[in-house]
């Protein structure tokens, strides 16, 4: 599978930012940013992305009902996906991936290193 | 591009420090509304706000802003899930006290919150230090220039403390030295001079006062201008540079290492988090029967006990450190609500060294653990090192080494071991005399503390002969750090009467990875082998052994 398109979900405008230097200067990646769960259904389909990676906890719709709805379209429905979370104790991580995500990335993560995560988690799940 | 990412950052963490006194602003008065009415919808409120802020203060890499957030967010998490009725009491004073402590953080974000401070940085290469001089008399200023370079210290001269003042805008220096006989008419310091002296002491400028005049009310007022030191003219060089020597160290000592015991995993964090915030390493022993090798492995320097766990006391947990010999002097201050002047006095029998009340401020928290701290680093110093260069004497450097190998091999990151001897030093003895040749001896230890990383340790293990450990420090890196220092070390003249001369050093050096079953002990025979090495091929080498 060849990432090249990401879809962050993330409510938070100065994690935003530093996601879309991470993941677009550091990474190399093309990314289209939705500040909800809400715009990520309204946008998401058009864009059509390689890859999910999504904030957990968000105001309205979190994180997992958010790729559930997102699942819910059939050309998103085998679109990889990834969780951002301050808590990542193992249960967790096992809770996140049976909801189908491919893993869990820690908040806060560092900008240099955070497209390496999200290629290694995508390359793990391949 | 990297670069182009490294400049984006930063554009990126100046905007959100410029918004970030307003976002902490209500937070503030949220938080404080929340103690002492508390209601769901501030609640509700509040939360969204410390969630942002803690995910977003960690990815500008104000980590310890972003911890305190998640604290509190944590804190508010659990009064939300519990019933109202039995809610007050999680908002008490470690809420109030983690809502200042954001305060406090963000007033230091300067200088606490870089990741580097934090995180104890690996400092590439160290610039020069700086001295400063204001001293009027040309023949003086000279003398002591040739004399501090010899030991790496530049010297700046200034020829009024006005002009001093106005470079203390941009940097500051390890020492200010000040002739007081050059100040004003009279030898006396008038009022303006003065005014700029308290000034620059306020900022953290070290005061060295030198005079011609040695009598009471000359030193009183140099200590009523808090200076650090007070020299008479002629100058006694060798005492000016160590002093010079211990001020620099000073600023490369280690962060104080704090163990905390308290089953309250909240407060905890919270005393955590505040002594973070004063620059400290803090961990929390999560089980007691993990006691000693957490001792072991961490080696902190204090350790705060609540006196009263569910399964063992705090008092009982004492006892089992006590009962190692190694850990007899380690201080033990308890910490705890216990009232009961009975309780405390026999907590104190106990093994204990002191007694702190809880709640305390943060203030008085950071200020008893360090003041108890520096005293214990103070007494340690005077034991183990030594006394011409105030390194560690041979059996304490060696210790060390042992430790950190360890700690290399556990967490399987690179540490070096590198000896060090100056060359053919018998001979700089002979010819020049045992004075000169603790000038050499001096100024190896002198260049060895500047050019090392504030995480490294080195001692004299020797007459001649130093031992060095660098912790996460691959190969290349101790060869390029150590060349670097062989390659200055040549260049220095040292003066004998009226002749200068030069001397060298050889180095070995052997690393963890390469041998991943060696203890410290075995890695300084390697480096030592590889030391002799380098004193066959010639000489003024660095060497790794293969």
């Amino acid at each position: 599978m060849v990432l090249q398109r990401i879809l962050l979900v993330e409510d938070e405008a100065d994690i935003q930012a530093v996601a879309r230097v991470a993941l677009e200067m550091v990474g190399g990646f093309e990314v289209q940013v939705c500040s909800s769960g809400q715009q990520a259904l309204q946008e998401a389909e058009a864009f059509s992305p390689d890859l999910l990676v999504l904030d957990v906890m968000m105001p309205g719709m979190d994180g997992p009902d958010t790729l559930k709805a997102l699942r819910e379209r059939s050309t998103l429905a085998e679109v990889p996906a990834i969780f951002m979370t301050a808590k990542v104790q193992p249960a967790e991580v096992e809770y996140y991936r049976s909801l189908g995500a491919l893993g869990v990335i820690a908040k806060p993560f560092d900008p240099m290193m955070l497209a390496n995560q999200v290629r290694q988690l995508v390359e793990e799940g391949a | 591009m990297s670069e182009q990412v490294l400049a984006e950052l930063a554009r990126l963490k100046q905007l959100y420090l410029e918004q970030l006194p307003a976002t902490l602003e209500q937070i503030q008065q949220l938080g404080q509304q929340m103690a002492q009415a508390p209601a769901t919808n501030l609640a509700a409120a509040l939360h969204q706000r410390l969630h942002a802020l803690a995910g977003s203060a960690g990815v500008h890499g104000l980590k310890a802003l972003g911890e305190v957030a998640r604290n509190l967010e944590l804190q508010l998490a659990q009064w939300q899930k519990t019933t109202q009725e039995q809610a007050p009491s999680l908002l008490d004073q470690s809420w109030v006290e983690g809502l200042q402590l954001l305060t406090c953080l963000q007033s230091r974000q300067e200088t606490v919150l870089e990741d580097g401070l934090l995180l104890r940085p690996v400092r590439q290469e160290q610039d020069d230090v700086c001295v400063w001089l204001v001293e009027s008399d040309l023949k003086v200023a000279d003398e002591l220039e040739g004399q501090l370079i010899r030991f790496n210290f530049r010297l700046r001269r200034f020829v009024s403390l006005q002009a001093a003042f106005e470079a203390s805008e941009e940097s500051l220096p390890l020492a200010l030295l000040v002739d007081f006989c050059c100040c004003s008419e009279g030898c006396a310091v008038d009022e303006q001079d003065w005014c700029i002296i308290n000034q620059l002491v306020a900022k953290g400028c070290p005061l060295v006062v030198i005079s011609e005049k040695e009598d009471f009310q000359s030193r009183i007022q140099a200590s009523r201008a808090r200076a650090v030191g007070y020299f008479l003219k002629p100058l006694d060089y060798p005492l000016l540079i160590t002093r010079l020597s211990h001020l620099l160290d000073r600023q490369h000592a280690a962060p104080a290492r704090v163990l905390i015991i308290d089953d309250d995993q909240l407060l905890a964090q919270h005393y955590r988090l505040v002594l973070m915030a004063a620059g400290m390493d803090v961990e929390l022993l999560n089980a007691a029967q993990e006691l000693m090798s957490a001792l072991e492995v961490f080696r902190p320097e204090l350790v705060l006990i609540d006196l009263h766990m569910p399964d063992y006391s705090g008092p009982e947990l004492a006892g089992v450190i006590r009962q190692h010999e190694q850990w007899a002097s380690l201080p033990l201050v308890y910490l705890s609500a216990e009232t009961n002047f009975e309780q405390r006095v026999s907590a104190l029998d106990r093994g204990g060294d002191d007694y702190l009340i809880k709640p305390i401020s943060n203030r008085e928290l950071v200020a008893a653990v360090r003041t108890r701290i520096d005293r214990a680093r103070q007494l340690e110093s005077l034991i183990s090192k030594d006394s011409l260069t105030g390194l560690l004497k041979h059996a304490s450097i060696k210790e060390i080494i042992e430790v950190e190998v360890a700690r290399a091999h556990r967490d399987q990151q690179p540490a070096c071991v590198v000896m060090l001897d100056i060359d053919h030093f018998k001979a700089v003895n002979d010819r020049y005399g045992h004075a000169t040749g603790d000038v050499v001896i001096l100024s190896v230890a002198t260049l060895l503390r500047q050019r090392l990383r504030k995480s490294d340790f080195l001692g004299r293990y020797g007459g001649e002969e130093f031992a060095v450990i660098l912790p996460n420090c691959d190969q290349q890196q101790a060869f390029r750090l150590m060349d670097e220092i062989r390659k200055h070390f040549s260049t220095l003249q040292f003066t004998h009467e009226n002749s200068s001369f030069q001397c060298t050093i050889s180095i070995g050096i052997a690393v963890t990875t390469d041998h991943p079953h060696a203890k410290g002990a075995d890695l300084l025979v390697l480096a030592d082998e590889a030391l002799y090495q380098a004193k066959a091929m010639g000489r003024n080498l660095v060497r790794i052994h293969a």
